[in-house]
């Protein structure tokens, strides 16, 4: 069940884009609902390493929230090719697992995560981290 | 006797022969002697009335001391000395037929006796003689009855061989060892009773000797008795062949069956040992690399519950965080409240048994730092008293919030640790009760930080559960909320730094926890014992900007620089917002992490080094990464190049540095 689908209303002019790559429906929805609380921020997602990558690519998100546990490829694998990509390296990039292991926390963050958050989300962590982020972009 | 005897036997010898001449002629000077001593005292007052009865003595002591031979000469001279005696004109011899008659009886008696005597002296002798060979056979007869003895009733072996092998004689010891009746094996071929597999080095032995004369052989073999059973035999050959008096080989041997028995059972041991090693290693090694199957299995299995359990958790804490942000009816919020705390109570407990896990598969990590112990001690008390209020509590921290000690731990680990204790002493307290901690030094030089309560206390089969996991002590029978992990996890954090914990309790007193620590220096006084600098006026400090997004170590920097009052310190967590402060306040240093939010440090760096007005400001990279990056990026231009855990040693002794030459250059 592969999907790309540009949730809500995808383009806001004067708005931010953030992509989520996640294939948890849950996960999903509970960013959906904490985003809707930015209403100028504007969620992509992608079920799938491969198609999220493409979407980077394509409409260059201000922010990408990454899974690791993805069904085609490991979410450290998306990270390193998000780094490659000319497009896309520039793109902050925050990690957001349920492994809570220090060394792979290190690790990501050396491959150039800007962030790692671990589930269970703290709502009000991952907004001020969102604000902060998106906000720099704006300026 | 027995000199005579002797005497007799070297009679024979041409020496004895001589003596024996000698000692006759000296017998006879004797006789000639007495009569020289008459004719002398004749001619004197002291004239010898009758000479031939001493010249009759003399005869007689003369044979008997030299023979017959002796005897007779001296005979003669006495003749002629009585024959001149009487023939002087002035020893008138008055004759009578009486006298002459005399003279005559003395003229026979004098040979006669000398012969007499000769003869018995002579056969006196003889029979001395015989005793004395008698006493020498005997003794030698006694001789061969000491080495007949000695080689009947020795236990060793004697067998003489011909060149042929065949058996000539056997000690009784050998028919004994053998089996055999003495003297039933002689004439038998010695080599026909050898065990067929030590019969040609037996054989090559033995050739190898017979070509030697006097030569010796050792060897070890095994010969099969009269009743069939092979004895082990250690025998010792020599070659005697041409000793006209053996003509034989002489073999010597003695059974050493239970020697080569008991050794082969300790050869046998040894080698079952040896396998029993073997094995038993093997099944170590297999126990072992089991053991390390099986822990890698729980850890794995530990993080894919976690995240299990997680991922589930996200959904649960997320949407009732959000819930908590809208605007609820009080009944509404009072259930998402229940919600975030029963989950927040399950994350909790995931991450202690991870940790625990942690600890037990040893891959806590852990970054020991000295650690100033009154600000750990305050930040725990300060973070416990809203626990304790409710209760009404009294927390005492005494002396130990001003205590100025540094100890060796990891600070975060050390605050989870004290909090552990002093939330677990408000938890089993009394209401209206008391908290007190206290540090002190032990009589060993560790530094010992207490807690004390007023609570129940604990019994002894209590404090011997204590430190087990879910072993939550009264939690039936009081409110006490809590993992169950908490002193499980405490202790294996604090051994982990390098403490030891413990606990005095007894029912009713309350208890005492205690964490011991290792002391260690204060980490900037070691460089800088005099803080001459702090009295710098403000006008004249140095300022340093630190770019890093990460809490923990903008707040170690701080601490860290809290040591140098001349030093003002700027914080950027994000790289744009360091370049901004970089161009505005022109820093005499730049500390620079390399993991930023917005830009990579390498960015960062490259940007400093573009711009005109931030060009000349020295750049000190400080970073967890530690996978060598430090050349590439000294060649990019930084100055310095540190890597987390900081040294904070080495870190100052570069601030001074690179601050004096700052300073300096500023004046120039």
């Amino acid at each position: 069940m592969r999907s790309e689908t540009p949730v809500p209303s995808a383009t806001s002019r004067n708005g931010a884009t953030v992509l989520y790559i996640e294939d948890n429906r849950s996960n999903l929805e509970l960013v959906q609902r904490i985003l809707a609380r930015r209403p100028e921020v504007s969620l992509l997602s992608a079920t799938h390493g491969q198609p999220g990558l493409e979407m980077a690519g394509r409409c260059g998100p201000n922010l990408i929230l990454l899974d690791l546990h993805l069904p085609d490829m490991p979410g450290e694998e998306v990270l390193r090719r998000l780094r490659e990509t000319p497009q896309t390296r520039g793109i902050p990039v925050v990690v957001i697992s349920a492994d809570a292991i220090p060394a792979q926390i290190e690790r990501l963050l050396a491959a150039g995560a800007q962030a790692y958050l671990t589930k269970p989300l703290d709502v009000k962590q991952f907004l001020s981290l969102l604000d902060q982020i998106i906000g720099e972009r704006m300026l | 006797m027995t000199e005579r005897g002797a005497e007799g036997l070297k009679n024979r010898t041409p020496g004895a022969a001589r003596a024996r001449v000698w000692r006759e002629a000296g017998a006879t000077l004797v006789t000639l002697a007495v009569a020289a001593i008459i004719e002398i005292l004749s001619s004197t007052a002291l004239r010898v009335p009758n000479p031939p009865a001493f010249l009759l003595l003399a005869v007689a002591a003369s044979a008997f001391r030299a023979g017959p031979r002796a005897g007779l000469i001296s005979a003669l001279i006495a003749w002629l000395y009585i024959a001149y005696f009487f023939s002087l004109p002035d020893r008138p011899f008055a004759y009578s037929d009486e006298n002459f008659r005399r003279v005559l009886v003395w003229a026979f008696t004098i040979p006669a006796l000398a012969l007499m005597v000769g003869v018995q002296r002579r056969r006196l002798e003889g029979a001395g003689d015989l005793r004395s060979r008698e006493l020498a056979l005997e003794a030698q007869r006694a001789t061969e009855r000491r080495f007949q003895a000695l080689i009947e009733h020795s236990s060793d072996a004697i067998s003489l061989i011909g060149p042929d092998g065949i058996i000539r004689y056997d000690s009784p010891s050998a028919g004994r060892i053998l089996g055999y009746a003495p003297g039933e094996r002689i004439g038998q071929n010695g080599f026909e009773s050898v065990h067929p597999d030590d019969l040609d080095r037996t054989g090559t032995l033995f050739a190898e000797m017979l070509q030697t004369s006097g030569g010796s052989v050792t060897a070890e073999f095994r010969v099969r008795r009269k009743d069939g059973a092979w004895r082990w035999l250690e025998g010792v050959g020599t070659n005697l062949l041409h000793d006209p008096s053996v003509g034989a080989i002489v073999v010597n041997f003695r059974d050493i069956t239970r020697r080569r028995e008991i050794e082969d059972e300790i050869r046998r041991l040894n080698l079952q040992l040896e396998q029993r090693v073997a094995e038993r290693t093997a099944e170590l090694r297999e126990a072992k690399d089991e053991a390390e199957r099986a822990n890698r299995a729980k850890s794995e299995f530990l993080s894919r519950m976690s995240h299990e359990l997680r991922t589930p958790l996200n959904a649960i804490l997320g949407f009732a965080q959000l819930l908590e942000m809208d605007s609820l009816q009080p009944e509404q919020k009072e259930s998402v409240e229940l919600i975030l705390k029963g989950g927040r109570h399950l994350l909790a407990l995931i991450n202690e048994v991870l940790d625990i896990a942690r600890i037990e598969a040893g891959q806590m990590s852990l970054s020991p730092e000295p650690v100033h112990l009154q600000e750990v001690v305050r930040e725990s008390l300060d973070l416990i008293a809203p626990l304790a209020a409710p209760r009404n509590l009294t927390v005492t921290g005494g002396a130990a919030v001003t205590w100025d000690r540094y100890v060796l731990a990891d600070r975060q680990r050390l605050q989870q640790v004290l909090l552990n204790l002093l939330s677990n002493a408000v938890k089993y307290n009394r209401p209206d009760g008391t908290v007190a901690l206290s540090c002190e030094e032990t009589p060993r030089g560790r530094v010992r930080i207490a807690v004390r309560d007023s609570g129940p206390g604990l019994s002894a089969e209590q404090l011997a559960r204590l430190f087990v996991p879910f072993e939550r002590l009264g939690a039936d029978t009081t409110v006490a909320e809590g993992t169950g992990m908490g002193l499980a996890l405490t202790k294996g954090l604090v051994e982990a730094m390098g403490g030891a914990i413990g606990v005095e309790s007894a029912p009713g007193e309350g208890s005492v926890f205690w964490v011991d620590l290792a002391p260690t220096d204060h980490p900037a006084e070691r460089e800088q014992p005099v803080r001459a600098t702090a009295a710098a006026p403000e006008g004249h400090g140095h300022m340093v900007l630190y770019i890093d997004n990460n809490p923990a170590n903008i707040r170690l920097m701080q601490r860290v620089l809290e040591q140098r009052a001349d030093i003002r310190l700027l914080v950027a967590m994000h790289g744009s917002l360091g370049l901004d402060l970089a161009c505005q306040h022109r820093p005499d240093l730049i500390l620079l992490d390399l993991h930023l939010p917005d830009m990579s440090g390498d960015e960062v760096l490259s940007r400093l080094q573009g711009d005109p007005r931030t060009l000349g400001i020295p750049v000190a990279v400080i970073t967890a990464d530690t996978r060598g990056d430090g050349d590439r990026l000294l060649a990019t231009g930084a100055r310095h190049y540190f890597t987390k855990p900081l040294d904070v040693r080495q870190f100052l002794v570069m601030l001074d540095r690179t601050l004096r030459e700052q300073r300096v250059e500023g004046r120039v």
